[in-house]
């Protein structure tokens, strides 16, 4: 935090990579939740899969989560990290041509995987499928994302760093030092390669890169936009800046260490999940503490959520970060896990965290964002807004609870023996069983996916409205 | 390495808690309203907490004319 001159005026923002990126990720946000829906319904009805490879679950999973992960995700994440770095450091960009390189790379990147994925060119490690030469470029592209951030950092004509642009920063570094990491191997054609790690060890590795993809950039990012989107459509600044700087050493020095809870009861060494395990529940305090700070800049202004629909999304995602970040923890513990592990559970918390936490920021934020970005009042119409939330809710409520129910189903009837030790339930009963579920899952899934395409269509009509909203005149405010 | 992430972890709070004093803290916790005079005098009125230096940006610059193209 070096001290600059405070008193140099304005910059001009570059919104230009906001408003694609922000575009894209509606765009990207449409195709991914299409894709689980669509994989959804393969479960429901497994002709679905066509008798085809490049249509089976097995190929489209993959590109459901990549693209709703790093597509959607992590475009919400480029576009609001390139806004709010520049609206808090009052500096523009530090390049429009590493910008715009920025963009269309990363779009290259997700087409690329969305194109080898159906062809069966993956690595087979989750989250981190892409071949090594989408690897290599994802990696060139994150190095240029890394420079445009923090060399906007560097430029900023304010004194502080907003606490906001520390975890978009956590978020960049971590997320680039993992990929590196985990993405090591041995070219043996141009699209196939043999990971550098072997065994135990290389499972170690790609938990440490896929829970650290859920610690920092699906934590860590949007808490970054948490930060700042929060107070200001609360028009409250955060609760306690103290604690959000606690929240964040707490968080970047905790989250790192959690990834052997996804390999309990394997061939990993016992004091490695046990440590795994430790660690993710010290987790929840610096969790919690994040949470209850979003929460608590509403005091004082709770009676907002009556008419701010934008505001009901930021505060709800915090109520489904909060249930998923305690639900986390509790599943880490090894008793709880030999339950919920490899059952629909994990697939419904993955759910509560996707949809309730990071799907509902990013589009409360987008709605925030999108009539700042083209110079609108408000969005085209707040009735769709309130409709999309209502729509957004039920269908995470639907997904989640299903799950919750096919999981403990699914856990107990595993395990159920009988007296002379052989399984009660053979696997196929347990999938009957599981049936009732996945229809809710695919109807709360279908109803979360319909909001986003309001939301397109709000968009639209946002964008193509000719009212624009009246400046004040330029200029330093006592 | 434990030993190592809690003197990162004590020397981080340190370094952007301790070294800050009350007042500087109050305007870093305001700066999202820094560049955004409406919002601003809207959060003033709702808490009496005041941001000292409230700048509004310059108008964008139409720096990239081909991305422009996306800008609908």
């Amino acid at each position: 935090m070096n001290a600059t001159d405070d008193t140099r005026p304005s910059p001009a923002y570059n919104y230009s990579v906001v408003r694609q990126f922000t575009l894209m990720t509606l765009l990207w946000g449409i195709l991914g939740m299409a894709m689980g829906v669509f994989i959804a319904a393969q479960l429901v009805w497994p002709e679905l899969n066509f008798g085809l490879p490049w249509t089976s679950f097995g190929r489209i999973r993959p590109i459901h989560t990549n693209l709703v992960i790093f597509a959607f995700g992590g475009g919400a994440l480029f576009a609001t990290s390139l806004y709010v770095v520049q609206r808090t450091s009052r500096a523009a960009l530090v390049s429009n041509g590493l910008a715009r390189f920025v963009f269309w790379g990363w779009q290259a990147a997700i087409v690329a995987l969305m194109v080898s994925y159906p062809l069966g060119i993956t690595t087979s490690k989750e989250y981190a499928e892409m071949e090594w030469p989408i690897a290599l470029w994802v990696a060139i592209v994150w190095l240029a994302y890394t420079y445009l951030f923090f060399g906007t950092i560097a430029r900023r004509t304010v004194k502080h760093i907003y606490v906001g642009n520390w975890f978009y920063g956590a978020f960049i570094i971590v997320t680039g030092m993992v990929h590196v990491v985990n993405h090591l191997s041995v070219p043996v054609s141009l699209l196939k390669s043999y990971s550098i790690y072997s065994g135990a060890t290389d499972a170690m590795i790609q938990w440490w890169y896929g829970h650290s993809v859920v610690g920092f950039i699906l934590s860590v990012g949007f808490l970054g936009m948490m930060y700042y989107f929060v107070p200001k459509q609360a028009a409250r600044p955060i609760y306690s800046y103290r604690l959000s700087i606690v929240h964040f050493w707490a968080i970047i020095a905790l989250y790192i260490w959690a990834g052997p809870h996804h390999l309990h009861y394997t061939a990993l060494p016992d004091w490695a999940q046990t440590l795994g395990m430790a660690m993710s529940i010290i987790l929840l305090a610096p969790s919690w503490g994040g949470m209850i700070n979003g929460m608590m800049t509403l005091s004082g202004a709770w009676h907002k959520l009556r008419t701010d629909p934008i505001l009901r999304f930021l505060v709800v995602s915090l109520a489904f970060y909060g249930m998923s970040t305690f639900e986390g923890p509790m599943m880490a513990i090894k008793t709880v896990n030999a339950l919920s592990h490899y059952t629909d559970w994990t697939i419904g918390h993955v759910h509560a965290g996707a949809l309730g936490w990071v799907a509902m920021i990013s589009i409360g934020t987008l709605y925030h964002m999108i009539p700042k970005l083209y110079d609108r009042e408000q969005m085209y119409s707040v009735g769709l807004i309130n409709t999309h939330f209502w729509l957004a809710t039920l269908g995470t409520v639907l997904y989640i609870a299903s799950m919750w129910v096919n999981g403990i189903t699914q856990g107990l009837m595993w395990r159920a023996v009988n007296e002379d030790g052989t399984l009660t339930y053979s696997f196929v009963e347990a999938l009957e069983a599981s049936h009732p579920g996945l229809i809710v899952r695919l109807v709360g899934g279908a109803i979360f996916a319909s909001g986003m395409l309001l939301m397109a269509w709000n968009t639209w009509m946002t964008i193509r409205s000719s009212e624009r909203t009246t400046h004040e005149p330029m200029g330093v405010h006592a | 390495m434990f030993i190592l992430g809690l003197v990162v972890f004590c020397g981080g709070l340190y370094y952007c808690i301790g070294l800050n004093s009350r007042d500087e803290l109050e305007q870093a916790a305001l700066l999202p309203f820094a560049d955004d005079a409406l919002a601003a005098r809207n959060m003033t009125a709702a808490t009496g907490r005041v941001c000292e230096r409230v700048m509004e940006p310059l108008a964008e610059l139409v720096a990239c004319p081909r991305a422009s193209r996306w800008d609908a």
